[in-house]
């Protein structure tokens, strides 16, 4: 009997998948230190990838591990040191399994970028490695990123500078890797060649033109030259075949701001059209000073591959044997109890009626707890999130010449599978910027007294109905005259307003404030940080800045821990039923005791403490029909969303229950101010309020209104 | 038959050894005589080597010699090739 493979196949990628993040895991422990039992959990995991893809017959994915065990085999027996270069290499390797394994999955055609980097490996076991392929294998694994396009030739002009040569940056081996994309045509220009008498053998006189006939797009030609960007003139542009195309082909600068704005991707993922690319060289003498530039560029191509990854592997989730036996128990209670009520209903008189009464109470129980525990099957330790963050920390602040100690807490905490894989790059990102503009260099570090290792501190805690993520770092921290003084340039507040502390800091978060100038001026937090609060929001979750000058900076996210199921509070209005996420209500009060002003024509506010809070009608909102009633009737709501509050008139409140939440968009349309819809007890359809998207809707109509009235 | 002088490239045609590699060529080109280049160990080249090479072999041309070689090896042609400085260096 033939066995149909391809339906473990599934199986067998999560478990390469995790077997990859064990591997990376492990890898950064063992730099740490060596130890034979890192290096045996690498071993097998290598091992287990590389059984399950011969008996899959994904050859080159075992190939590949074959190689690769065998490097490990050396570790493991010590005839091989663990040296850096080798962790560096192993974890490129499992960057380049990755991209294998995920190109395998979704059934493309695996190229030949893997290729060098088993040539690679078979030199290494030969003891005949040279020194820069090191590079070449960086870059050969990305070549797994591009995209087919249906493009005529690239052309490229390489004009690299005289100090090539020496900074060990080697054109041979740039070349041999765009070759692995395509027919490439090399024209080397050697006019600038000196005499033999006056040559320097060190330098470098040549300069090329190369013509690559390639569908790759264009950043990953970019990525090649990558290490060479400021020490080099480079034009990259499609060769021109139809107006079209022409008119596309517009130089553009290659700066510094450019490079920021393509590690925002790593949360926006915005796709850029091609273009030409021209680079100019830094000034010549600075090659060292560089380097972080380049090398921060080089942390966003680990993303585009875990993104894959993220997308092909949530089609499934593994869960804990013990979960799955708690569902069952309790399904075995649900079964008791409801044929314990049938019984009951088939010769119910009025004696058994409190009988009745706890069978319907225990039925009540059973449900609730099966619902929280078909939830808790969702429910993942964030740690799949954070254990992504060692890796880049190590990279980017080896990159940047910092010492940072990170430390993780509370990774066992749970939340929502959906809720984590949106926070992953909004997370990557704040990590990402503490790095690069938070924490100091250890020279500022030390001439500041502080301890020459930063340390950052991811921690994760459940608080309420909330996940809170904290990012802590004890870098320079923000200061907020700067903020401010930036905020009144960009014209995102009038000069002389009076707003407290940390909302000037949240001002960082503002769309308006978010450009590469604020960045270089303020030293950081500026990049992506719109990009940032708005994922957060997205999810329902909200992120505050606390931030001490020269002490460092918290960033803290509240997210809810699930997206499916809220608490809400039920209240009526006229004779419908909304529901209102009890997260967000502060208070309610009689409107008969409410101190009511009017402000602006007609506009109501309500003076809570020391603030004016405006009201806003929902029956006027949602233009609801009802019959006039007594102005001092109903409620106010005092509800609250991202900072800012408004009050909700209401006839009355109802029960609070948990409601499950249906997308409206997805069988309506979406509706500003309602964040979904559920289905009450009885079967009617009643509406998710959304505060922030309410407080918006009102304020445009009043704006409406006062036009109107003009 | 003619005399010639013969330069040993080495394994390695890199910039780790132009330096030396230059030295000697310029040993080479004192004799004022047709140069063979013995290049079958190459396993290694790179630009820089590739570069002195070619500089070496206008030298001995603008002489009035001619630079051979002997038994270029595969690195060296392949090395060469993805330069562009096959024709160059009479690699074809």
């Amino acid at each position: 009997m033939e066995i149909d493979l391809s339906q473990f196949h599934q199986v067998f990628f999560e478990e390469s998948f995790e077997g990859l993040d064990t591997m990376e895991q492990e890898l950064l422990h063992l730099e740490a230190g060596s130890d034979l039992e890192n290096i045996n959990t690498i071993f097998r995991a290598a091992h287990s990838i590389k059984g399950g893809s011969a008996t899959f017959s994904f050859k080159e994915i075992a190939d590949f591990t074959h190689v690769l065990e065998t490097l490990l085999d050396e570790m493991r027996e010590g005839s091989r040191p663990v040296t850096r270069e080798v962790v560096d290499l192993l974890l490129k390797s499992v960057d380049c399994l990755r991209g294998m394994l995920t190109r395998t999955q979704k059934e493309e055609d695996m190229g030949d970028s893997h290729i060098e980097l088993i040539n690679y490996f078979n030199e290494l076991l030969s003891g005949e490695a040279p020194q820069e392929k090191d590079d070449a294998v960086e870059q050969e694994v990305n070549l797994s990123l591009s995209e087919p396009q249906d493009q005529s030739p690239w052309t490229i002009k390489f004009v690299p500078e005289s100090y090539i040569l020496e900074t060990g940056n080697e054109p041979l081996r740039m070349f041999r890797e765009l070759k692995a994309f395509g027919a490439l045509d090399v024209k080397a220009n050697l006019e600038k060649v000196p005499d033999f008498d006056e040559l320097k053998a060190e330098e470098c006189y040549m300069s090329w033109d190369l013509s690559l006939d390639s569908e790759i797009e264009i950043e990953a030609i970019k990525e090649v030259f990558e290490w060479v960007e400021d020490d080099c003139v480079l034009e990259i542009a499609r060769q021109e075949k139809t107006e079209t195309q022409a008119e596309q082909n517009t130089q553009e600068e290659l700066t510094a701001e450019a490079f920021d704005t393509d590690s925002e991707a790593v949360v926006e993922k915005t796709k850029k059209a091609d273009k030409p690319v021209k680079s100019q060289p830094a000034e010549q003498d600075k090659p060292a000073s560089s380097q972080p530039q380049q090398k921060l560029v080089s942390v966003k191509k680990d993303v585009p591959p875990k993104t894959e990854k993220k997308t092909a592997a949530s089609a499934s989730i593994r869960v804990g044997i013990d979960k799955v036996d708690t569902l069952i128990d309790l399904v075995g209670e649900l079964v008791i109890t409801q044929s314990m009520l049938g019984e009951l209903g088939e010769n119910f008189d009025m004696s058994k009626l409190n009988q009745l009464i706890s069978g319907l109470s225990e039925l009540e129980q059973n449900t609730r707890e099966l619902q929280e525990s078909v939830m808790r099957i969702r429910m993942l330790p964030i740690g799949f999130v954070f254990n992504r963050l060692p890796r880049m920390v190590r990279d980017l602040s080896s990159q940047l010449g910092k010492k940072v100690n990170l430390e993780i807490k509370g990774e066992s905490t749970e939340l929502d599978k959906t809720v984590m894989e949106q926070i992953g790059d909004p997370l990557t990102h704040l990590v990402r910027n503490a790095l690069d503009h938070g924490i100091e260099s250890v020279e500022k570090r030390v001439e500041q007294g502080k301890d020459e290792e930063g340390t950052l501190i991811l921690n994760a805690f459940h608080q309420g109905g909330n996940i809170v993520i904290e990012v802590v770092d004890d870098g320079g921290g923000i200061d907020p005259d700067i903020i401010y003084e930036k905020a009144v340039d960009k014209g995102l507040i009038q000069p002389g307003t009076d707003i407290p502390r940390d909302h000037i800091l949240s001002l960082i978060m503002e769309p308006g404030f978010s450009t590469a100038e604020i960045v270089s001026d303020v030293s950081g937090r500026g990049v992506g940080m719109d990009v940032v609060k708005r994922n957060i929001n997205n999810l329902g979750g909200s992120v505050e800045i606390h931030s001490e000058l020269g002490q460092g900076t918290t960033f803290t996210i509240r997210l809810p821990l699930t997206l499916a199921i809220l608490d809400g509070q039920l209240i009526k209005v006229a004779n419908e039923v909304f529901v209102l996420p009890l997260v967000s209500i502060i208070e309610s009060v009689p409107l008969t005791m409410a101190e009511i002003s009017t402000i602006a024509g007609d506009m109501k506010v309500y003076k809570l403490h020391d603030e004016y809070v405006p009201i806003i009608d929902l029956k006027d909102e949602f233009e609801i029909k009802h019959e006039l009633t007594n102005v001092s009737d109903g409620l106010l709501a005092i509800v609250e969303g991202e900072n800012r509050r408004i009050a909700l008139r209401i006839d009355e409140l109802l029960g609070q229950q948990q409601v499950v939440i249906k997308s409206l968009e997805s069988h309506y349309k979406s509706i500003q101010g309602v964040s979904g819809a559920t289905i009450l007890g009885d079967g009617r359809v009643s509406l998710i309020l959304d505060i922030v998207g309410l407080a918006k809707r009102a304020s445009e109509r009043a704006s409406r209104k006062r036009e109107r009235v003009a | 038959m003619a005399k010639k002088t013969s330069v040993s490239l080495g394994a390695a045609l890199d910039i780790m050894n132009a330096s030396s590699l230059k030295t000697r060529l310029e040993t080479a080109l004192a004799k004022d005589l047709p140069v063979v280049l013995v290049s079958d160990k190459i396993e290694r080249a790179d630009s820089a080597g590739l570069q002195l090479i070619y500089a070496f072999i206008k030298k001995v041309e603008q002489r009035g010699h001619t630079v051979s070689w002997q038994k270029p090896s595969d690195t060296l042609k392949q090395s060469s090739e993805i330069l562009g400085l096959s024709k160059q260096l009479y690699l074809v």
